[in-house]
């Protein structure tokens, strides 16, 4: 089971163990960390679950598709290592992973 | 305010536009919108050059001009002075802003913009409301309290429509069964909603009699300004797309001033043709949903607006097509003041 670590606005920093197949988004609520919104439930709508993949592992993420990336370029925040939680799907080669929650909209 | 300027808007409907002046406040530009001897109309900034009356106030003359009511200067179509009084020599250095002009699908359009970038090439395809072979035209315009911005996600929202509209454009019993999905291209957003295999809503009931279920194909396609088109097709369960009746709808939206918005909505139909009352029941139903529905809860939106800690969230479908609008209009029109 991969471990995934994530920073919070706060500064906080949680690490998440998880199953994988499932997605980002879905592995944080799972793990308890509730910062992210995700208004829309994952259907890549709402942009609510912005994050800023770390250390490197952004190569080793597929993506993002036409309507990721057209959410992202919605976003004020946006840098060149977003992503949206809900569209990164958990795969052991993502043990170890940082990501960091981006600043409300 | 958002506006972009380098775009088509309809000014006025023909037929609201003729040998008196009509005053309308257009993206914040007050505008004088007039015919002349020719016919063709014309829209000037609605302030005189001389001391700023509005040219709306005076007369449209005989000889086409429009005629100041503080001094009788005259202006023809082109906005150039052409009698003055006052002065002795040629008048014709006086000029009012002219802005470009079309006519076109029973709707005066102009352009706000950069004279020189004004082409009619730019103007969004209708051809259902060419005056078409095959299609019969109406439609009506609303005033409406709110941001043209407000207005744009409503209509790319359909999922409003059976909560809202229960019983004019909406179907209950949609939001379990449509499907929803976006198309986004470089300088246009398009939304399909498919409801299979419900009743059809009560627009359709002065016409439909060829089953007790349907199937509705919408979609919403905005390509710049205000201007969406939506495509609507309504079928017996199951039959295929070219044996169903069309009724695309033009929704127009011309902003008033950042918080006010001309909305004209015109349909074109492809069935019944010969039946002539059918375009009051259409306009009857959708007046009601456009008038007594929607207008009132985006002018309440936009009240609310204005209180401390009142956001726009977004997490439908419909809701990502209209804040991809949005951020297009927002980049284009901050390019617009480089």
């Amino acid at each position: 089971m991969p471990t995934i670590v994530v920073h919070g606005r706060g500064g906080n920093r949680s690490e998440i163990r998880t199953e994988s197949g499932i997605s980002i988004m879905e592995a944080l609520r799972g793990g308890g960390f509730d910062e992210l919104s995700s208004l829309c439930g994952g259907c890549c709508s709402c942009a609510t679950c912005h994050v800023y993949v770390e250390n490197g592992f952004l190569d080793a993420l597929a993506g993002p598709d036409g309507d990721e990336a057209d959410m992202l370029d919605c976003l004020a925040h946006r840098a060149d290592n977003s992503r949206l939680a809900c569209q990164l799907l958990v795969t052991d080669a993502l043990d170890g992973m940082e990501i960091r929650v981006a600043p409300e909209e | 305010m958002t506006f972009v300027k380098n775009a088509w808007y309809v000014a006025a409907r023909s037929g609201e536009v003729g040998d008196k002046p009509l005053a309308r406040t257009l993206l914040d530009l007050p505008i004088v919108l007039f015919r002349g001897p020719d016919g063709n109309a014309t829209a000037l900034l609605d302030a005189c050059p001389h001391r700023a009356v509005p040219l709306s106030r005076g007369t449209v003359e005989k000889n086409g001009r429009i005629r100041c009511i503080y001094h009788g200067l005259e202006f023809d179509v082109g906005g150039v002075c052409r009698f003055n009084p006052h002065v002795a020599g040629p008048p014709d250095a006086l000029r009012a802003r002219c802005f470009p002009v079309q006519e076109r699908y029973g709707l005066i359009w102009f352009w706000p913009g950069e004279e020189a970038d004004a082409d009619p090439a730019l103007m969004p395809e209708y051809a259902e409301f060419e005056q078409a072979e095959g299609y019969v035209t109406g439609g009506s315009y609303t005033w409406v309290a709110a941001s043209y911005l407000l207005m744009i996600d409503n209509l790319f929202d359909l999922s409003h429509a059976e909560y809202l509209h229960p019983g004019s454009v909406g179907t209950p019993g949609a939001i379990e069964r449509a499907q929803t999905w976006v198309e986004r291209e470089a300088d246009s957003v398009k939304v399909h909603f498919e409801i299979p295999n419900l009743p059809p809503p009560k627009v359709w009931h002065a016409a439909w009699d060829r089953s007790e279920k349907v199937d509705q194909y919408f979609h919403m396609h905005w390509t710049g300004g205000g201007n969406i088109y939506m495509g609507l097709c309504v079928t017996p369960t199951g039959a295929a797309r070219e044996e169903g009746w069309h009724l695309p709808f033009l929704h127009l939206v011309t902003p008033e001033t950042d918080s006010s918005t001309h909305y004209f909505w015109c349909f074109a139909r492809d069935f019944l043709l010969d039946n002539p009352e059918l375009n009051g029941a259409l306009e009857d139903v959708s007046g009601q949903a456009f008038n007594l529905e929607d207008k009132p809860i985006l002018e309440s939106v936009q009240a609310a607006l204005a209180v401390p800690g009142v956001k726009l969230r977004n997490f439908s479908i419909g809701d990502s097509a209209s804040s991809t609008i949005r951020r297009m209009i927002e980049r284009q029109a901050e390019a617009e003041l480089v």
